[in-house]
């Protein structure tokens, strides 16, 4: 077996009987069961006439996923990828394998993508496909495309979160108020800031990907360009990228047992 | 195995400190193969050796060489090394099996070689019965012993235990000490840390001892014992006569003074090999009954006590 497969392997079942995973799983669940009840209303008649399906499902994937659930799962999954190996003390015991620490580090990475992919996206999927029902037939399958580019965003989203939040393990003790940090205050601020400096967040380009409408900014937005999909698909994979080199440097050269 | 000339550490003027406090300072060393114990007490700077042996942080001066290789940053070195960590870490929702094959798949090996390697290790420690219990669900001397398991899975060259027999019960201590001494029968080699000393002692005799972060000591016990020479050494002689034999003591140039006790005498001697020379010639003269024959300074504990005032 490759070192990365073992290590991702071996990460993959830490992870997925951890207690992180069964709360990230509940959490997942929940918009599951907004679908649900909004569904309920719309078929109920209970609801407006505006609330269709369709827009049920975007109000859901945007206000839900990307603004709280992606954040939320990215989060906790990403900062613990380290850090629980070093509060735990376990870390010990990858670095006396004949394993490179960027091998553990990508490898961990690759796990927690399988972890937070299988939990999201399908719980996403769940979401659009009971409110569709709330829709003419055939409305679902002409909206599938959308529910694909939908999952892709999160996708994207997980990618570069999850980059960014291993980072902060790799480098921080306290890595999930740092990322809180740079999620609720950095991201959330320069929305409300004119000009580019919302270019300097992750959720920009997600947004930039989404088939919803949203990042109404108003008169913000005259002071701004707004970013193509491709552009926002390479900007989120190099990122990505040189997120993960530099915690892989990190996590190299640091001496965790001093942590413990 | 271990190659026999070379030393599997050596180290050059190893220092490390942590801001203003010295961890290790200035050591330089070499350790032969086989068994050697390392002791000091807490804050001695044992843990910092032992982490500076199994790569775990740099030195801030100095290098050190773990089988003829430097060790920080270094993974294919640890096909050679195990180590069982003193810390009670582990991956506790997984089963003993589980982990123990998950980290050998690490080193290489395919999920079947690697569970097969896992289960000889559990063999070994005594383990293959609870080998599907969780280990969260395991003892304190359960958990020691999975952690051993880990250590000698991928049958390394270098072996390094910090502190392995915490925790275990006296028959989990005697077959452990025995599985160390039959794994180093087989030309392997152990580094072994621990407060208890005379398990230490039951393993062997090559001792390094650690104190305010330099090595105070290196060498057999014995050895060592006979380097301090200045230091009175013990010996109780039980008989039936003390009173005699104390008298027949007195003015000896090597005895440094005596305790009459009801059952024997109590001597301390700067030369004990001089002393125990010359003591059956004066049993013999005088016919004196000696039942019993003890040194209590000549274990570890007496050294080490000694050594580290």
């Amino acid at each position: 077996m490759s070192p990365l497969a073992a290590v991702f392997r071996l990460s993959l079942a830490v992870l997925m009987k951890s207690k992180r995973t069964l709360v990230i799983g509940l959490l997942c669940f929940l918009p599951v069961l907004g679908s649900f009840a909004g569904t309920s209303l719309i078929l109920s008649g209970v609801a407006t006439h505006e609330l269709t399906g369709f827009s049920l499902t975007s109000f859901i994937i945007v206000n839900a996923y990307v603004y709280v659930l992606l954040v939320v799962v990215t989060l906790f999954y990403g900062t613990a990828l380290i850090s629980d190996e070093v509060d735990e003390k376990t870390i010990t015991y990858l670095f006396m394998r004949p394993v490179s620490k960027t091998t553990i580090y990508l490898g961990k990475y690759l796990a927690y993508l399988v972890a937070a992919s299988s939990l999201l996206l399908p719980s996403a999927a769940i979401c659009f496909l009971i409110a569709m029902t709330a829709d003419a037939s055939g409305e679902a399958a002409h909206h599938l495309p959308i529910l694909l580019e939908d999952l892709t965003v999160l996708a994207l989203g997980i990618v570069a979160y999850g980059a960014l939040y291993a980072l902060l393990g790799a480098w921080s003790k306290r890595p999930v108020f740092v990322g809180l940090g740079f999620t609720l205050v950095w991201e959330t601020l320069v929305t409300f800031i004119p000009g580019y400096l919302s270019k300097l967040t992750i959720k920009h380009y997600l947004l930039a990907l989404l088939p919803h409408a949203v990042g109404q900014r108003g008169i913000l937005g005259l002071f701004e360009s707004p970013t193509s999909p491709a552009a926002a698909v390479v900007v989120l994979l190099l990122t990505t990228a040189g997120l993960l080199a530099l915690g892989s440097w990190m996590f190299t050269n640091k001496e965790y047992v001093l942590e413990q | 195995m271990t190659d026999t000339a070379a030393p599997i550490i050596r180290a050059e003027g190893l220092s490390r400190w942590y801001k203003q406090v010295i961890g290790i300072n200035d050591v330089s060393l070499t350790i032969a193969p086989g068994i050697t114990g390392l002791l000091g007490p807490n804050g001695a700077g044992k843990s910092t050796f032992m982490k500076l042996i199994t790569g775990q942080i740099r030195p801030s001066r100095g290098r050190c060489l773990v089988l003829g290789q430097p060790v920080w940053n270094n993974p294919p070195l640890m096909r050679r090394v195990g180590f069982c960590p003193e810390q009670d870490a582990f991956y506790s929702g997984m089963t003993g099996l589980a982990w123990v094959r998950g980290l050998l798949t690490l080193n290489g090996w395919s999920r079947a070689a690697a569970q097969e390697k896992a289960l000889a290790a559990l063999a070994a420690v005594s383990l293959l019965e609870a080998k599907d219990k969780k280990i969260g669900a395991y003892s304190k001397g359960m958990r020691q012993r999975v952690k051993l398991a880990q250590a000698i899975a991928h049958e390394p060259e270098l072996l390094i235990l910090d502190e392995p027999l915490g925790g275990m019960d006296p028959m989990g201590r005697r077959s452990t000490i025995k599985m160390i001494k039959d794994w180093a029968a087989q030309g392997r080699s152990i580094i072994v840390s621990s407060h208890i000393l005379h398990e230490i002692e039951s393993m062997t005799s090559s001792i390094l001892l650690v104190n305010h972060g330099r090595i105070v000591a290196e060498g057999n016990v014995h050895e060592i014992r006979e380097l301090i020479e200045e230091h009175p050494h013990r010996i109780f002689i039980q008989c039936d006569d003390p009173r005699q034999l104390a008298g027949r003591l007195v003015g000896w140039p090597v005895v440094a003074g005596m305790r009459l006790d009801e059952d024997g005498v109590e001597v301390q001697t700067t030369k004990p090999d001089a002393f125990f020379t010359k003591l059956p010639d004066v049993i013999l003269a005088d016919k004196v009954r000696v039942t019993r024959l003890l040194s209590p300074d000549d274990n570890l504990q007496a050294v080490f006590d000694y050594l580290v005032k």
